[in-house]
């Protein structure tokens, strides 16, 4: 086996096949770089150079461009405030604050370093597991199932910082918006109005950037002062940032496993991860007092978690043929077009080595993305320092765009606005954007499993063990939290613009 | 002279000199248009798609069936296709297919530059009357249509020992894990009901693959696969005797259903019910069947022209296809994805596209009706 990995590391050091890598290393960068182009989009652009490859070079083009996009999307989430990609909501919560307090630097080498780790994590996860995963994978039934987007939501409580009530209405809404479209287990529309745009959903894409990027660009506007209250040393701390994350190896560890495990489980959702391991990281922390003001581990943890993800949602994407995102649907259609079926057979002898030079793949991938954005990070940085009235109409375009090129509908634009109002609404008046993200996210998989298992055990699936061990987990993170003294909410600036 | 003078004739050459370059360009293009005329003249006529662009429309996010059938062909078709014309992807999800499919015959121009993909799901909704079709097959011309019939299989632990024992007493209570009662999973259910199944529908999975592990986990014990998965990964068991084939979907062709080709081995519907019940298969009921195997199975992935699209487009196409299905090296890359079925042409392509766009009345009542009964269909009346 050993030698096998040897020898498919070996093979990813030819000319050709690291071209590609780093090919989709940067296209990845690119579009993780631009707020609301995604991996998908990038994937698609490259997809249809794929067709004819050796087999090895396809899978480097594409988990180059997988990798990276979670490490870049972390720029604009640290220095905008904007989510480059849905996956990178949650460093939005402390690493704005910090880019804010002029410590920019510090929070993106932080990021790239744990981005970078928790990469790895992945990438060695998967090359463990992948043998011994079928009986992981059929262990998780549809309660298990429905009870882990339980969890997703008792974060919640946290994300709202205080707030409670006001989350759970903010998560319930958001569970209300992801109901839009066509019911997952009847012939049904719901809230449609006839409209053929509203059947398939609301995009999580548009909607994750008119709740967080848009409230944004509006007070940028009105203030129109550059982002960082600092300017002297924004793009100092670098090796502070990377400092603070091996400082943490404890916390990498534990958000990368629970990204990489979370990524494996089908169901659960790329973009609700970040979410989650972020809540636990705020929830299990023993002074959580300056979460959502600028902590560095809040941007630690998403970002470890978010990049072991891939190598997570790699496994049920290669066994089963089950896209856990977007990506790993493009993935698998590039699998195809080269020849190879997903199967159990994937991890058979002849199919090794191409399932190991993804595993190389995606561990060069994760540290050429970060040498990248490591050297371009003083440079991009500066952005911090940009008056608003300059830097919004730029970025306001560029979210346009992308929200747009998904289905090339004005009514993406529309949605993209009105629901644009209603996150600076919720911004200014304390309702948490965070909870009503989690909501959206982890709605129709909530929805979807709840149904199974009554329809399936009637409620006889309250009782089994992994339910019963999942729900003593859940109890576990509430109390935990109420445990402790809770600070009544601080209303500054700051916290403000987190939410 | 005075100055102004001066600036006038300056202003009058610069105006000559941009005469005279437009005079050289136009006798350069003139000269380029005269060699085409000559080499028209020799190949009697350039073909239709030479220096064109063909959008190949997927009414689907990238990344689904539609999507990767399409990005095998494009590049075989671009080979094969008289002219070489350059053929580009265009996704454009949504709606469940019935959007794209909508702009296409509503927006794209109707020349024969841009094609449509469609595929078992857009059959479907159309079959099904979705109020947002506002497409209509018959206003479009068929390229070339893919047909991929599909098993059903039980575990073995339901005591059905033969195909026939599914319509009896089973050991445990049968249950199907389906995605929604409507596309793919209504033809399966409307079979099983047809020979007089008992069974839990339970709905809510995200896909085939969920669907597959639903059934792993023993939350469902009939489950069905295309036949290519089929063959490889139930197949072992069931020569362990671990897995009961059932049935085929059956294709239907010239309007009957027939046997999958690369499952020879297993009965259709209609032959099973013939064995069960010893009465023939026949009837609206049946009718109806045949209806969503025809627009699901047999037409499992379709390509379109717009139906008044020029007849140079249509004959050039129709030389591609058969280039692209005689061709040694293209063949080999097309059977990989075809699973030893053979695309539909012509005829057959023609009587697939019958049996979907052109059900007897009865059929298409009755299928209202049991929709309506057995899933809660409404039908706006």
């Amino acid at each position: 086996m050993l030698d096998i990995a040897l020898e498919a590391l070996a093979g990813l050091f030819t000319p050709e096949r690291l071209g590609w890598l780093l090919l989709g290393v940067l296209v990845g960068l690119v579009v993780g770089l631009i707020p609301g182009l995604g991996g998908v989009a990038g994937m698609s652009l490259l997809l249809p150079f794929v067709y004819g490859m050796d087999p090895h070079s396809a899978m480097a083009l594409m988990i180059g461009i997988m990798a990276a996009n979670h490490t870049s999307d972390t720029f604009p989430a640290v220095l905008v405030g904007v989510p480059g990609s849905a996956g990178a909501g949650a460093t939005v919560m402390d690493g704005y604050p910090l880019a804010k307090q002029g410590q920019a630097g510090r929070a993106l080498g932080a990021s790239f370093t744990a981005s970078m780790l928790g990469g790895i994590f992945g990438a060695a996860v998967l090359f463990a597991v992948l043998p011994l995963f079928r009986p992981l994978i059929l262990a998780f039934g549809s309660p298990e199932l429905f009870m882990l987007t339980m969890l997703g939501i008792s974060t919640v409580a946290i994300l709202a910082r205080g707030a409670v009530a006001k989350g759970l209405l903010a998560a319930l809404f958001g569970m209300l918006l992801s109901t839009v479209g066509s019911a997952p287990a009847s012939p049904d529309y719901r809230y449609t109005f006839g409209s053929p745009y509203l059947t398939d959903g609301l995009p999580i894409a548009m909607v994750a950037m008119a709740i967080f990027a848009i409230p944004e660009f509006v007070d940028l506007l009105r203030r129109n002062k550059p982002i960082s209250d600092v300017t002297a040393r924004i793009t100092a701390g670098r090796l502070e940032g990377a400092r603070d994350t091996l400082r943490h190896p404890g916390l990498v560890l534990r958000s990368s496993g629970l990204g990489a495990l979370l990524g494996a489980i089908p169901g659960v959702g790329g973009s609700a991860i970040n979410w989650i391991v972020y809540g636990l990281t705020a929830r299990l922390s023993k002074d959580r007092s300056r979460f959502g003001k600028g902590d560095i581990r809040g941007v630690i943890a998403p970002e470890a978690a978010n990049n072991s993800m891939e190598g997570g949602q790699l496994i049920p994407a290669l066994m089963f043929g089950i896209p856990g995102s977007g990506v790993t649907a493009v993935l698998l259609g590039g699998l195809i077009l080269v020849g190879i079926q997903p199967g159990p057979e994937l991890v058979s002898d002849a199919n090794l080595p191409v399932v190991l030079t993804i595993v190389w793949s995606l561990v060069v991938a994760n540290i050429l993305a970060t040498a990248i954005c490591f050297s371009l990070r003083n440079f991009v940085a500066k952005l911090c320092l940009i008056p608003g009235r300059r830097l919004v109409p730029f970025l306001f375009v560029a979210v346009a765009l992308a929200v747009y090129q998904t289905t090339q509908t004005w009514a993406d634009i529309a949605m993209l606005l009105i629901l644009g109002l209603f996150g600076w609404f919720a911004v200014h008046s304390g309702w948490s954007r965070a909870a009503f993200v989690v909501g959206f996210v982890l709605g129709p998989p909530a929805e979807r499993y709840l149904w199974i298992s009554m329809a399936r055990y009637d409620l006889s699936w309250l009782v089994r063990p992994g339910v019963i061990l999942i729900a003593v987990a859940i109890l576990g993170v509430l109390l935990a939290g109420s445990l402790r003294k809770e600070r009544p909410p601080v209303r500054d600036e700051v916290l403000v613009s987190a939410r | 002279m005075t100055r102004t003078d001066h600036h006038r004739q300056r202003l009058t050459t610069i105006r000559l000199g941009a005469a005279a370059v437009a005079c050289a360009l136009l006798a350069a293009c003139g000269g380029t248009a005269a060699t085409d005329g000559a080499q028209q003249g020799a190949e009697q006529q350039a073909p239709y798609y030479e220096g064109k662009k063909i959008k190949l429309l997927v009414p689907f996010a990238p990344g689904g069936g539609a999507d990767t059938t399409a990005r095998l062909l494009a590049p075989l078709l671009q080979k094969a296709i008289p002219g070489n014309p350059s053929i580009f992807i265009e996704n454009r999800g949504g709606g469940g297919s019935i959007t794209g499919t909508n702009h296409f015959m509503e927006r794209e121009p109707h020349d024969g530059t841009t094609i449509l993909v469609s595929s078992g799901s857009t059959h479907s909704a159309y079959v099904l009357q979705d109020p947002n079709v506002k497409f209509d097959f018959v206003d479009m011309k068929p390229i070339v249509g893919f047909p991929f019939g599909g098993a059903l299989y039980v575990w073995a632990s339901t005591g059905i020992k033969k195909p026939e024992d599914i319509a009896g007493k089973t050991a445990e209570p049968l249950r199907f894990a389906g995605e929604n009662p409507s596309g793919g999973d209504l033809r399966r259910l409307l079979a099983l009901d047809l020979l007089g199944v008992k069974y839990q529908a339970i709905f809510g999975y995200e896909g085939a693959g969920d669907s597959r592990i639903a059934f792993e986990r023993g939350e469902s014990n009939i489950s069905t696969d295309s036949a290519l998965p089929y063959l490889r990964e139930i197949k072992p068991k069931v020569d362990s005797g671990e897995i009961v084939p059932i049935m085929s979907t059956g294709l239907v062709v010239n309007g009957k259903l027939e046997r999958v080709p690369s499952l020879p081995d297993l009965m259709t519907p209609a032959e099973l019910y013939e064995k069960i019940t010893g009465k023939p298969a026949a009837g609206p009921e049946w009718e109806a069947n045949n209806l969503l195997v025809a627009s699901g199975d047999s037409l499992s992935k379709a390509l379109w022209l717009h139906g008044d699209a020029p007849a140079a487009a249509v004959d050039a196409f129709n030389q591609g296809i058969e280039k692209m299905l005689t061709d040694p090296a293209m063949r080999k890359t097309l059977d990989e994805e075809l699973q030893g079925n053979e695309p539909l042409r012509g005829a057959a392509l023609q009587s697939a596209i019958d049996a979907m766009v052109k059900p007897s009345p009865e059929a298409r009542k009755w299928l209202q009706d049991y929709l309506t009964r057995r899933w809660d269909y409404k039908f706006p009346s």
